[in-house]
């Protein structure tokens, strides 16, 4: 075991730990932070993505020695109040289904809206792709994407 | 989520009267049973007398509760469901909650997301539910105004005298309980329906949006293990021996317990489990045929080839569906 200190939604967590255990399962089970969600464990679906620095990364596949000072954002900081434009334009056009994907799918929409702020249909295809969603939510993820980009202009 | 950890008749009326008094109507979900209601109260409690396995609840603060069976996987049965009875009673919708039922497979017929049957099964008994209590409003609102129920009107959670006073569903509630429950209720003619058939967000998008707790995962109480399973590879494939040594003393574990042909991990986080169960050496032996997917092949090409073919269903629907 080791301990960490690690920067999660603007708090300083100290958790004792295993050095290669993933964030996705320091977020889960020792700090209480479920929104994040496992899938597949091999970073191929991207229902366990969250914010490094701003940037949309896997946390299964993020070992907790490898966070160091980097800030770490999930799904329960990525606004307050459940208003991030990304959060309102998912509840306007209804896009879950059963939802274990969603927190994924939005923190990673966010992260390309921070970067792309108008992005093109084919920009939020590709930045998307690797975002499964089993009940097939994408056309959805789509128009949110659309609506959210349009509002944070 | 709220779920019934025990589902004794006690507690199951209790939680529908969690919010005060207030009416609890009883119904059931079973088959053949769909018509009959009553009011639940804790006098009425010896066993056996009442035969229900769910209910539509008003509380005195306006909440309106129904406890339901069926698991939402996405189908948006936590929605639908308040829509039917919010119809019916003229309720605001919105007020309508959703509690749900844990599995037990006793107590409910059809406890299941499949087959798109929750709505035609459920529809008429969530209707008369939902008319039964507003038709019990009614009648308490008129003796209390001293006039006829067929003078008054319903809107939105509330009762409307013809003179424009208004009393609210949960201001009406506890009187409504000592209203006899009728045995046949008028139910609305689709043209007057308001709620159902109109596009209504879902009720869980918050919580899905912020990550809150919904799912199975998402489940942790205080000092609880974790246990993860390793299994053959393959049907066919018998346990011959176990050496759990290194896994056993690995951080984190607990225990390691072979049960049927499995083996499972036991330990103090989800990571450290999943690391010990890498370690188990697991020793299988081969018994009866392993079949792979070209044996399938094999078979079906073999059943489609033959001439002999018996005809098993001839209806165009499985059964889970009829």
């Amino acid at each position: 075991m080791a301990a960490y200190s690690i920067n999660v939604n603007g708090e300083t967590k100290k958790v004792d730990v295993l050095p290669d255990t993933p964030l996705l399962w320091v977020l889960r089970d020792s700090l209480g932070l479920v929104g994040t969600k496992y899938g597949c464990g091999i970073a191929q679906c991207g229902s366990c993505t969250v914010h490094v620095n701003g940037t949309a990364a896997r946390s299964c596949s993020l070992p907790i020695s490898a966070v160091g000072k980097n800030s770490i954002t999930t799904i329960e900081g990525l606004s307050e109040k459940g208003d991030h434009p990304v959060q309102l334009a998912w509840m306007e056009v209804d896009v879950p289904q059963c939802g274990y994907c969603q927190a994924g799918q939005i923190m990673n929409a966010a992260a390309l809206l921070a970067k792309t702020p108008s992005p093109t249909e084919d920009q939020i295809a590709t930045a998307m792709n690797g975002n499964i969603c089993r009940c097939g939510t994408y056309h959805r993820i789509k128009d949110a994407i659309v609506i959210a980009s349009s509002k944070m202009k | 989520m709220n779920t019934l950890s025990k589902t004794n008749r006690r507690d199951f009326i209790k939680l529908g009267m969690a919010a005060g008094s207030g009416l609890v109507l009883g119904f059931s979900w079973r088959e053949g049973a769909a018509s009959s209601l009553e009011v639940l109260n804790e006098s009425a409690l010896p066993a056996g007398l009442v035969d229900f396995n769910s209910y539509l609840s008003i509380s005195t603060d306006n909440v309106i509760t129904i406890f339901s069976p069926n698991p939402e996987l996405g189908q948006n049965i936590k929605t639908s469901f308040p829509m039917i009875v919010a119809e019916e009673l003229d309720a605001d919708w919105k007020k309508v909650k959703v509690v749900q039922a844990v599995l037990d497979t006793k107590k409910y017929e059809r406890q299941l997301t499949g087959g798109s049957g929750a709505i035609p099964h459920s529809w008429e008994r969530l209707r008369k539910a939902g008319a039964t209590a507003r038709h019990m409003l009614l009648e308490a609102a008129a003796k209390r105004w001293k006039t006829s129920a067929g003078s008054l009107t319903t809107k939105e959670g509330n009762v409307i005298h013809a003179d424009g006073r208004k009393l609210s569903y949960g201001e009406l509630a506890t009187d409504a309980a000592s209203v006899p429950v009728p045995t046949e209720v008028k139910l609305k003619d689709k043209k007057d329906f308001k709620i159902i058939g109109q596009p209504i967000h879902n009720v869980d998008n918050l919580e899905m949006v912020t990550g809150q707790p919904l799912f199975g995962l998402d489940f942790y109480r205080e000092g609880m293990l974790f246990a993860m399973i390793q299994r053959p590879a393959s049907c066919g494939m018998k346990i011959k021996s176990v050496d759990s040594a290194a896994a056993k003393a690995m951080q984190g574990i607990v225990d390691v317990v072979t049960f049927k042909n499995n083996v499972a991990v036991v330990g103090k986080s989800t990571w450290e489990v999943n690391k010990a169960r890498k370690a188990l050496k697991i020793e299988y032996e081969k018994e009866g045929n392993i079949e792979s997917t070209t044996d399938h092949d094999r078979i079906f090409k073999e059943s489609l080839d033959r001439t002999d073919a018996t005809v098993r269903r001839k209806r165009w629907r499985c059964r889970c569906c009829v």
